[in-house]
């Protein structure tokens, strides 16, 4: 027997008829969520890679590279954001086509959440390597937490309440406002408790352990010079750039043979 | 859709996403290494 609610998940054209899902429609679905959270690992992934090496990187074209991209990562960046964009599409398509539940609104929240994490974590990780906070990955972290957590609420309204949002937002306009009021005492709360959040992050940053198991460089890159665990892999891409650069003229003898002195003396 | 069915394709996509993350993260190491 079914509820008036659970009842209500199904168009009125499909009332009475059979709801099962066919083979092909039920592959499609899956397949597409599950390239969807893959493409969202890989991004993630990808993110925490280009964040290893300072934050940005580029590969290709006919500019000196000063930081180039770690293997692979081109591919799966550029792999992960159009696959995600258009599997997902094809989730969408497919819940909508068979009233199946969806969880298609945890996409952008798991997105923007996975994405803002690395952020923090990669701004703790900078401050305990020595190169001080990185407040504008700080505030690119508040940034994507909100934009991933507001539609959180609303996305796990959909899932376990027991009416789609549209229809509970017309039909309960009371519920919707009093969520939103939520949401922005939320913000209230987070933006008083700013000071002790800062707090609470400097003494993570003490107590985050030292091995991060990539080799970081810093964000300004000109310096080039090789911090955190000993990695041979590492050290020799940093003499490598060194090397071009002294070869491009960027870097003088005596600056280049300081700059390498210094490369080889944290390294061992 | 019945609450049962409802739960059948909750847990079924639960798993799913669960095999994307795996896949997604075997895919990484493939590429990157």
């Amino acid at each position: 027997m079914e509820s008036s609610d659970e009842a209500s998940l199904v168009d009125s054209s499909d009332e009475g008829a059979d709801s099962r899902v066919s083979l092909r429609t039920s592959f499609w679905l899956l397949a597409s969520l599950a390239v969807v959270t893959a493409c969202l690992t890989l991004l993630f992934m990808g993110m925490r890679a280009v964040m290893a090496i300072g934050g940005a990187c580029a590969e290709g074209g006919p500019y000196l590279i000063a930081n180039p991209c770690p293997k692979g990562i081109p591919l799966v960046m550029i792999g992960s954001i159009w696959g995600g964009l258009i599997f997902a599409g094809i989730y969408i398509w497919q819940t909508t086509k068979t009233k199946v539940v969806s969880f298609a609104g945890f996409i952008w929240p798991a997105l923007f959440l996975s994405l803002g994490w690395n952020f923090f974590e990669f701004s703790i990780r900078a401050s305990r390597e020595g190169h001080g906070v990185a407040w504008g990955w700080v505030v690119c972290g508040v940034l994507f937490a909100l934009m991933g957590g507001i539609p959180l609420l609303f996305a796990t309204r959909t899932l376990f309440g027991s009416k789609p949002l549209i229809g509970s937002s017309i039909s309960n306009l009371g519920g919707s406002l009093k969520l939103a009021a939520t949401g922005l005492s939320t913000v209230r709360q987070l933006r008083s408790a700013m000071p002790e959040i800062l707090r609470a992050m400097s003494s993570a940053a003490a107590a985050w352990p030292q091995s991060s198991g990539y080799p970081t460089v810093p964000v300004t890159g000109t310096e080039a010079t090789t911090t955190g665990a000993p990695d041979p892999g590492g050290l020799v891409a940093v003499l490598a750039k060194l090397d071009e650069l002294h070869r491009s003229g960027a870097l003088s003898d005596d600056e280049y043979q300081a700059a390498k002195k210094q490369v080889l003396g944290k390294g061992q | 859709m019945t609450s049962s069915r409802r739960g059948y394709w909750i847990l079924i996509q639960l798993a799913t996403i669960v095999g994307g993350i795996v896949g997604g993260l075997r895919l990484f190491d493939l590429i990157t290494r």
